[in-house]
């Protein structure tokens, strides 16, 4: 008998164990990466849960474009309001830039959330050319209406004024129903072409009937750009009223002058500026889309709210704290363009540019260990087709493996109205 | 050999203990994410009660005041309203005393029927100053439901029925009436099929039920907190909505004021006040105010517009005189008639776009708490 054990033995029970420490130790290592994993996953859970809920909260709060120590679409134009004259442009002078040229007005423009009182005077101004008219066409609106009752004939479309001051090598119909100018319009009178049919402003002055819907449709556009604008008018507004720059008898009218959707480029087959580029503001001359004609004239008829979403797309735009000087003027330029491209490029192309250009993500946790996956949430707000869109991005970046992971979805839930409404932003 | 037992069984059991370990982390971090994310679906569910609440005060603006004979099935009064706010001139309507006066304008608040008779009595909803809530949950079979079945006429496969020559007679209604099964095969001329159908089967489907609630507030614009610039009053709402099992009562006096409903959370009023006030601490509630409009902006004008130059898309412009598809804007081709559609005029021949008859929104406001008024 024996009491130890021999080599063999010695030898195979040190494999043995040696095995077994390894598979010990790899189990110990993979329950440790497990456990590791679990914990990573779910403090990624953690962060897209507080992704989420940010977004969700942005929705209704607007917070991230209007907060107590953010107000960055608050602008308080310096002397009231800017006077905007419509566009005017003739063979020989191109004045059609009814805003600054690439935004470098942002500043004296009032923003989205520039209380009423500051971006609609209801006094007469300065450079008034005649009693009971101001130049903006604004003074006499008795500021925004909130009513807009559909039994109210106030709110009725009156017909296009340019339907008969046009001149008339723009206008194909030449006016055949008639004199539309008279029936409404932002300005309380109207030079009436002299000679007939010379399309040129004379000095004798007819009074326009009704005023209040072309003067609250121009008082919601310049008062909060155009996704405000959108947000405001009733489903079934029209989108074109009579605004000619009466100040300037004498000389010729073109169509382009005479409507809210003239506010922008004139027609750049082409060169169109279009979203992010160029260096003018205002709404694209495509609000139909529906070829070349609609393009020149900003369409040779009106359209309501609806038609314009329908195949135009805005949106409303912000800057972060700390933003530069180009980025505030890059950021708010948006509140005043519109895009359209039908029969210019894909639809997908200048949405997709909207979108990537309203909104900058918030880094929900600032300060995180290093190892700790970024998340961010935003809200980009547009309308298209005929919608109002607040699409929230969540994302979660793990600076580890670099990998990226996106929520995308659609919220219902607080417009710019009632945003401002909240702010007391709309009280007269 | 006895110790070699021991060795192995010691091994044994820390393996196990490190699996139950593991298996441990896994079930307290699935609970805890599976917490944390509860908050997401009670989000998720107060919102979905939003978009109920709206869809109701755009359909209840004109339907939902029919008369419907309870025995019959039939329709005996198809009333319908003209919106919180009446679209029309009440001088047209004979209505001119019953205005109310906003901004300076006079306006009927509706709903009312065609002839101008108010669709409510004084005092219950949907009257200004009234609410009403709505817990929701599914019905075995909905009232007016419609079988879920895209092709009750399909072209009959198998051998075994009529030879048809591929052709697909339509031999069935479509879309196909729900109703209960026991009554046979649909019968248009069956009254006591078309009274199952118009009936359904109010029976709650289980877990179906105390997931979310909304409720709806009419103000009479007299609410001590709300801004005039809210828009005039009959066309704006106060909405709440929750996720919880409350079923919309706003408090425990709500409650008790009705006869009886206390007991859908006990079986004494002591316990179920308790229940109730417990389950409306856990719930999340959100309060909006909406403003309805009449105004409808489908893009219906679309359907007139457009009389474009197949062979010159960009003329679509009238030309006087230039031919029969270009004198006019208001000329249209039909709906989907896809022999004018070429490659740049996609959308503009052929738009089904007419819709939405109940009305719009003019804003949405989330409010930080429940109306100072007390009034929702």
């Amino acid at each position: 008998m024996k009491n130890a054990f021999t080599l063999i033995e010695l030898m195979l029970s040190l494999v043995l164990a040696v095995v077994i420490i390894g598979t010990l130790y790899a189990g110990f290592r993979a329950a440790v990466l497990t456990v590791s994993v679990t914990e990573r996953i779910a403090l990624e859970n953690r962060l897209i849960v507080a992704g989420f809920i940010a977004a969700v909260d942005e929705v209704d709060s607007w917070s991230s474009l209007d907060r107590p120590d953010h107000t960055p679409l608050r602008t308080n134009p310096p002397g009231g309001f800017k006077v905007i004259p419509p566009s005017h442009k003739t063979s020989s002078v191109d004045n059609s830039y009814a805003y600054a040229p690439g935004g470098t007005d942002w500043a004296e423009l009032p923003q989205p959330f520039t209380p009423f009182t500051a971006s609609w005077p209801t006094s007469g101004a300065a450079d008034a050319i005649a009693a009971g008219e101001d130049a903006s066409g604004l003074a006499l609106s008795g500021a925004f209406d909130p009513t807009w009752l559909v039994n109210d004939p106030r709110t009725w479309y009156r017909l296009d004024g340019a339907n008969w001051s046009e001149k008339r090598e723009f206008l194909e119909d030449n006016s055949p129903f008639g004199n539309d100018a008279l029936f409404s319009g932002a300005q309380s009178s109207v030079r009436v072409e002299s000679p007939a049919g010379t399309g040129v402003q004379g000095d004798t002055r007819w009074p326009i009937a009704h005023t209040w819907s072309a003067r609250q449709t121009k008082g919601l556009s310049y008062g909060l750009g155009f996704y405000g604008l959108f947000s405001y008018l009733p489903a079934n507004a029209f989108l074109d009223y009579y605004d000619i720059d009466n100040r300037d008898p004498g000389r010729a009218l073109v169509n382009g002058e005479v409507r809210l959707m003239s506010l922008g480029t004139h027609d750049k087959v082409g060169t169109e500026d279009h979203l992010g580029k160029g260096d003018r503001q205002g709404m694209f001359h495509t609000p139909l889309g529906f070829g070349k004609a609609a393009m020149y004239s900003g369409a040779e008829r009106a359209g309501t709210r609806s038609t314009w979403l329908f195949t135009n797309h805005i949106g409303i735009s912000g800057y972060p704290p700390g933003a530069s000087a180009a980025t505030k003027q890059y950021q708010l330029i948006l509140q005043r363009r519109m895009s359209g491209s039908y029969g210019r490029e894909s639809e997908a192309g200048t949405y997709s540019l909207l979108l990537t250009s309203l909104s900058f993500p918030t880094d929900l946790v600032a300060q995180r260990p290093s190892h700790w996956p970024q998340v961010t949430a935003e809200v980009r707000r547009t309308m298209k087709w005929q919608a109002i869109l607040n699409i929230c991005y969540v994302r979660i970046i793990d600076p580890i493996n670099g990998r990226m992971t996106q929520i995308v979805f659609p919220v219902t839930g607080t417009t710019l109205r009632g945003a401002r409404i909240s702010r007391g932003l709309d009280a007269r | 050999m006895t110790s070699r037992r021991g060795a192995v069984l010691i091994i044994a059991v820390g393996m196990a203990g490190m699996l139950a370990a593991l298996i441990m982390a896994f079930l307290v971090r699935m609970r805890g994410d599976a917490q944390s994310a509860q908050y997401v679906v009670r989000l998720t569910q107060s919102r979905l009660m939003l978009h109920a609440a709206l869809s109701y005060v755009q359909e209840a603006s004109r339907l939902g005041y029919a008369q419907i004979n309870q025995v019959s099935g039939l329709c005996t009064d198809p009333r319908e309203g003209y919106g919180w706010i009446d679209p029309r001139d009440p001088a047209l309507i004979g209505r001119d005393a019953e205005t109310v006066a906003f901004s300076g304008r006079d306006y009927l608040i509706g709903p009312r029927d065609r002839t101008g008779n108010p669709l409510w009595t004084a005092g219950t909803w949907p009257a200004v100053g009234t609410s009403m809530r709505a817990p929701m949950y599914r019905h075995v079979r909905p009232p007016y439901a419609v079988r879920p079945d895209m092709t009750p006429n399909a072209i009959p496969s198998a051998e075994s029925q009529p030879e048809t020559f591929g052709i697909p007679f339509l031999i069935h209604t479509d879309p196909t009436p729900e109703f209960d099964p026991s009554l046979g095969i649909h019968n248009p001329a069956s009254a006591p099929q078309r009274l199952s159908w118009v009936r359904g089967d109010g029976e709650v489907i289980t877990g179906s039920a105390g997931l979310g609630w909304f409720r709806v507030y009419r103000e009479t614009g007299s609410e001590a907190d709300r801004p005039i610039e809210c828009g005039p009053p009959g066309a704006t709402f106060i909405i709440t909505v929750g996720d919880g099992v409350t079923e919309g009562w706003r408090d425990w006096a709500e409650v008790m004021a009705t006869p009886g409903a206390w007991s859908a959370f006990g079986d004494n009023i002591a316990m179920a006040e308790s229940i109730y006030e417990q389950m409306s601490a856990a719930e999340l509630r959100m309060w909006y105010r909406v403003e309805w409009s009449p105004a409808v902006g489908g893009n219906e004008d679309v359907a007139y517009m457009v009389a474009q130059d197949p062979n010159s898309p960009e003329d679509f412009h009238p030309q006087m005189g230039a031919g029969v598809d270009k004198d006019t804007f208001y000329s249209s081709y039909p709906l989907n008639a896809s022999a004018f559609l070429s490659g740049q005029i996609y959308s503009a021949n052929a738009p089904s776009l007419p819709r939405n008859f109940v009305g719009t929104f003019r804003y949405i406001q989330r409010l930080k708490r429940p109306p100072d008024s007390g009034k929702w």
